[in-house]
């Protein structure tokens, strides 16, 4: 059995690095993407960065629950608020790592579009910003499950 | 009205073969028209006619602007000639004569500077060395006068071939029959009668021109579309022109973004000093920028990229300001030198909806409550104005469909509000009060399967799923705003004081600052734009020389 600090340790640990993880893969593969287009034509970058900046902030939405984690861990001492932390921790590692999927395909797909066709951006784009809500729709849950430690 | 686009006249003209260069010159000098590609719709013609090829005119013009260009490279000439003159000239002439200038101009380059490396190289005695110094200062002297000549002429000859090349450019998009051209372009309708007057003196008299309005419906020929923006609103015409650009027949949502944008951008950075900084440095690049464009400074690159949306960060640092004071954030505390900030509340909707008032760090809820409000909000303005779209189309079943689903949204979202989520799946409370839920509901079933039969229903299930996750989604509002804020307080955590205030103020402008943009971004163009707005129009852009 694991004590409730050491598991609160962990729900920091996951909380904080596997969003970055599924982030920095979703920015390589849509970074190299955008490096190869934009030789093509510079002139796409400013809108492909969409596509980065989503990326980076699954990445903060990570921080901003280990952080929270982080303020609340005094209170994490018996074993229930333990795994509230934990499931906080396990919704936002998870759903940021299956929205980094989605933004990591969509994204270079769409760059690679858009250097062809410049005008199938506004349509290309819905695609990698809704794999991004799904990563808000697991920060939502683990705000909430957070406020009730 | 900057919710419409100025109104355009199609003008369809047939111009004796003689004369079209004329025309064409003096309706680029005019620059009001927007020469349509006659092969998008030559099956409208019936074969009457062919579309022009380009001819060799082309060809040679630009082969001599390539050489014009190499040798202005070459000298480092680089001043520019205004619009050449050339109306009342012979415009197959204008070749040959720049030709044979060019040909001169060349050759006498070539001899100088031949020369003057002739002489820099001979080996002399030393007797004779003052002399052949004294000659080559004379030919160096001699090559500056011509350069001056080469400074006068070059651009000219530019600007002559430019006017000859964007002419014959345009020959291309027109069609012909055996002795005559036809022209097809967009007007605006206070340009009319120059267009016409321009069109008719030039081909002297040897010409047919007439203008027709444009058809209203929906999927009628594409009109190009033209909006007089004064500047201000100019950075949030360009986040509108990225996603598309509007159709002639909907409305622009610039100026209603001009309002939207800055209110959510403010509510995920709420900070009075982050964003107090923010409106500063907006208010440094406007005038900035009013400076560098008095002295005649063109902006180019990220320097202009950045310095053109002074008004953006204004406008968004003094929103950012406004919700700051309602949550009592200053650098992400509620004192800071002395400056005590207690959460304001401005406005309280229901029970549950408070427009400021509380720390959304402390009491996430109440914040979610006015994010998900917000987003109830915008969802409405968006199938608003979709339905304004749809009745000034005269689409009037769609118009229904739509009243109806307003109509159940709001039922929805009111239920939610005023007794909270989980009466929602209490079905006696649907039939209790059928005309909160249930009456719009029948009537949007019953409106789209009679407009579209079983693909109705399908469409409608697909509207009700879109809505829902488009109003879970405004739930980001929240979640960057505590970004924000826990952002600030971690370098006020590592570092308290001014420098911890420095830090955190410096990553909240940039870092923070561009994925808040970014994300009010989305929410405009996603979550609202897909209610109402298809971006799917032509910019206007006359054909001037």
């Amino acid at each position: 059995m694991l004590s409730p600090s050491l598991i609160a340790q962990l729900s920091v640990l996951i909380s904080t690095s596997i969003p970055a993880i599924g982030a920095i893969w979703a920015i390589i593969s849509i970074g190299t993407t955008m490096a190869g287009a934009g030789t093509e034509k510079p002139e796409i970058l400013t809108r492909a960065m969409i596509g980065v900046v989503l990326a980076e902030a699954l990445a903060i939405y990570g921080l901003l629950v280990g952080f929270m984690l982080v303020g609340a861990l005094p209170k994490l001492t018996t074993e229930d608020a333990a795994y509230k932390a934990l499931g906080a921790a396990l919704t936002i590692a998870i759903s940021t790592v299956a929205a980094s999927f989605g933004i990591a395909y969509c994204g270079s797909a769409m760059i690679g579009a858009m250097a062809e066709r410049p005008e199938t951006f506004s349509s290309n784009v819905i695609s990698v910003v809704l794999s991004e809500a799904v990563g808000i729709y697991g920060l939502l849950i683990a705000f909430m499950l957070i406020s009730q430690i | 009205m900057m919710l419409k686009p100025m109104h355009m006249k199609k003008l369809v003209a047939t111009i004796y073969e003689d004369y079209v260069d004329e025309v064409l010159y003096a309706l680029g000098r005019l620059g009001v028209a927007h020469l349509i590609d006659i092969r998008e719709d030559l099956d409208s013609w019936k074969g009457l006619i062919e579309p022009v090829e380009p001819g060799d005119r082309l060809f040679k013009c630009m082969e001599l602007l390539s050489r014009v260009e190499r040798l202005m490279d070459e000298l480092k000439v680089s001043e520019k000639a205004s619009p050449a003159e050339l109306l009342g000239e012979d415009f197959n002439k204008i070749i040959d004569d720049s030709e044979k200038e060019l040909d001169v101009l060349e050759n006498n380059y070539r001899k100088l500077k031949a020369e003057v490396e002739s002489l820099a190289e001979k080996k002399v005695s030393d007797e004779e060395k003052p002399l052949l110094e004294s000659m080559i200062a004379t030919k160096k002297i001699e090559f500056e006068q011509h350069l001056q000549l080469f400074k006068k002429s070059l651009p000219v000859i530019r600007s002559r071939l430019e006017a000859l090349r964007k002419v014959d450019e345009a020959k291309r998009l027109l069609g012909r029959t055996h002795r005559t051209y036809v022209m097809e372009a967009w007007v605006p309708l206070d340009k009319v009668e120059d267009a016409r007057k321009a069109i008719a003196d030039a081909s002297k008299g040897l010409c047919i021109v007439e203008f027709s309005s444009p058809p209203t419906e929906a999927h009628a020929t594409r009109v190009p579309v033209a909006y007089r923006i004064p500047t201000f609103l100019k950075p949030f015409e360009k986040i509108v022109n990225a996603y598309g650009i509007p159709l002639f027949n909907e409305i622009n949502p610039t100026v209603i973004t001009f309002i939207t944008f800055p209110l959510m951008f403010g509510i995920m950075f709420a900070d009075v000093g982050h964003a107090g900084v923010m409106a500063v440095c907006g208010l440094l690049f406007i005038l900035l920028r009013r400076r560098m464009e008095k002295a005649g400074v063109e902006l180019t690159g990220i320097t202009g990229m950045v310095l053109s949306a002074g008004e953006l960060l204004l406008l968004c640092g003094l929103s950012g300001i406004f919700w700051g004071i309602l949550f009592g954030e200053i650098f992400s505390q509620h004192e800071f030198f002395g400056i005590h900030l207690h959460p304001l509340e401005l406005l309280r909707i229901g029970r549950e909806v408070r427009f400021g008032g509380f720390v959304p760090y402390e009491d996430v809820m109440a914040m979610f409550h006015l994010a998900i409000f917000i987003g109830v909000c915008q969802i409405n303005l968006g199938l608003i104005l979709s339905l304004v779209n749809r009745v000034m189309n005269r689409e009037f079943k769609e118009a229904a469909s739509i009243a109806c689903w307003i109509w159940f949204y709001d039922g929805v979202a009111y239920v939610i509000f005023a007794y909270g989520s989980t009466i929602a799946f209490n079905l006696s409370f649907w039939f209790s009060n059928p005309h909160l839920l249930f009456a719009p509901l029948a009537a949007l079933i019953v409106l789209e399967v009679v407009s579209r039969g079983m693909e109705g229903l399908s469409h409608g299930l697909m509207v009700f799923v879109e809505s829902l996750s488009h109003t879970v989604s405004y739930g980001r509002l929240l979640a960057l705003n505590l970004v924000h804020v826990s952002v600030g307080k971690m370098f006020l955590q590592m570092q308290s004081g001014i420098l911890g205030v420095t830090l955190g103020t410096l990553i909240s402008l940039i870092l923070e600052g561009t994925i808040i943009f970014v994300h009010t971004l989305r929410l405009h163009w996603v979550e609202w734009f897909s209610k109402f707005y298809s971006g799917g129009g032509v910019k206007y852009t006359p054909f001037k020389i």
